[in-house]
């Protein structure tokens, strides 16, 4: 086993610029995937509320009397799509201008103070599959259809674009991480083949396949995990010079940290296992 | 120890060099192969070490047949055989120690060990103020010396060498073939592919002949 660390470090110190460049790469694609995790850690919380939050908003007319509305809300409920529906009515919104503008409330109603201008509405949560504008719309359109439905205003498509832009971000993350596997693996390959003729002299001596592969597997490891660990250690220099400006106080979560770390060791040791049996079978 | 059945070898391009070739070699013996440049000696000892297999016929080394030997199992026959290349196969860019070490290593023999063994084996062929220096800061017949030492590092069952004294002068190579001799007499088998003559019947030890791939029993 010694051995097999000393050949390691051996390859990894003979390798030069070709390791170095292994290790930066990995360390570049940890950084933006530490980026990527660490928007989706902000963005993330965003799409699960969206997915709770009324997304639709059938504003009533207040011609409506209770048991109109009682048979409104259960024929929407029923509507495809919908999840839940929430009766406001006009003092309950009232209570909620007075709950979000406190003070400055009085100021808004002045002279007013008989009349509830607001409306009642159903807020309506849509099914997670509901959630894009095509189908928003569709859904809009119906209850704009319905009758002693005023207005229906729906939620801008925020929600559908951070869903968007998760996809994206993984596709990335995927593409860096095979792009590193892709590097490491090259790496191995040149020491394997910069080392043929002292491979060959190993396997005429009696070194086992294993004995030989194993230090340019470890080599593709290391590199994973020290090129993993340097771009986690940038990354969180970035983040204190960068997040007080636009605002973001919490740094990626210890799991993310250790399945990152843990991503590069996998990748560098994808690129390990290059295909190098031409060097190392008997 | 080495027993070889109406072999033949043909390279891949149709060259034919070994023609219906059969003989023995028992345990503990000593046996030269002699022959000129190109008559199939180089041939010969790479099929004994399996780093060739034949077109046919059958070769049984250390008590296994070649030709049933799985990929994996052929690093173990190794282990048992200590060879000696023509060209030496020194590892560049490791110290005479170290590449007197490699077989030990590659064994998984512990630290101690293999310094005790070395230093031994330094000692043994008169290298041991070299033990620090590369192959290439070496003379020729040093670096022959721990192609020697290597080969004979593990206490093989079967030493191998394919012209050893090709590159020492008259008393050295007197010298090496007196170090063969001893490893002789402590039970090793020794095979020696050689076109030295003048060495082969100083020796006086069993020599087979080998010519255009041909063997003959002298």
């Amino acid at each position: 086993m010694s051995y097999i660390i000393e050949e390691t470090f051996s390859n990894l110190k003979n390798g030069g610029v070709v390791n170095l460049i292994s290790g930066i790469t990995i360390a570049l694609a940890t950084i933006i995937l530490s980026l990527l995790m660490l928007a989706l850690e902000h963005i993330g919380g965003e799409v699960r509320s969206f997915r709770d939050r009324p997304v639709v908003v059938a504003f009533l007319s207040d011609t409506l009397d209770e048991s109109s509305i009682g048979k409104l809300k259960s024929q929407v409920e029923k509507m495809e799509g919908v999840k839940s529906v929430n009766y406001i009515s006009k003092e309950g919104a009232l209570e909620r201008c007075r709950e979000v503008f406190g003070d400055e409330w009085k100021l808004i109603i002045e002279g007013l103070e008989d009349i509830n201008p607001l409306p009642a509405s159903l807020e309506i949560t849509v099914k997670e599959g509901w959630l894009t504008p095509d189908r928003l719309a569709k859904l809009a359109e119906k209850l704009g259809g319905l009758e002693g439905v005023e207005d229906v205003r729906r939620e801008t498509e925020a929600g559908i674009l951070v869903k968007r832009m998760e996809a994206a971000l993984w596709g990335t993350g995927a593409v860096l991480g095979i792009a590193s596997a892709a590097i490491v693996f090259f790496s191995v390959m040149l020491t394997a083949h910069f080392r043929r003729e002292e491979i060959r002299i190993m396997r005429l001596v009696g070194a086992t396949n294993w004995f030989i592969r194993g230090p340019l597997i470890l080599q593709g490891v290391f590199l994973g995990f020290f090129g993993a660990v340097v771009g986690q250690l940038a990354f969180y220099g970035i983040f204190r010079l960068y997040a007080p400006q636009i605002g973001i106080s919490k740094f990626l979560p210890p799991d993310r940290i250790v399945l990152l770390i843990l991503l590069g060791i996998g990748f560098g040791l994808l690129g390990g296992i290059a295909p190098i049996r031409r060097y190392v079978e008997a | 120890m080495i027993q070889f059945y109406n072999v033949n070898m043909e390279y891949k391009r149709g060259i034919k060099v070994l023609y219906d070739v059969s003989f023995h070699v028992d345990k503990g013996e000593f046996v030269f192969l002699v022959g000129p440049s190109g008559a199939g000696k180089t041939t010969v000892l790479r099929l004994i070490y399996r780093d060739l297999i034949p077109t046919s016929g059958e070769i049984i080394v250390v008590g296994k047949n070649l030709s049933r030997m799985k990929s994996s199992q052929i690093p173990y026959l190794r282990r048992k055989i200590g060879m000696v290349f023509q060209d030496f196969k020194l590892l560049p860019h490791r110290s005479v120690f170290d590449n007197i070490a490699l077989p030990m290593k590659v064994v998984g023999a512990g630290r101690s060990a293999i310094r005790r063994n070395v230093n031994q084996l330094l000692h043994l062929t008169g290298l041991t103020h070299r033990k620090d220096a590369y192959p290439e800061e070496i003379s020729g017949g040093e670096q022959q010396r721990v192609a020697i030492a290597r080969a004979i590092a593990n206490d093989p069952l079967l030493l191998l060498a394919d012209e050893p004294t090709g590159n020492l002068d008259p008393n050295l190579s007197l010298e090496i073939m007196r170090l063969f001799e001893a490893l002789n007499y402590r039970g090793t088998t020794v095979f020696i592919a050689t076109h030295n003559y003048a060495l082969v019947r100083r020796m006086g030890k069993r020599v087979i002949r080998i010519e255009r791939g041909r063997v003959f029993e002298e």
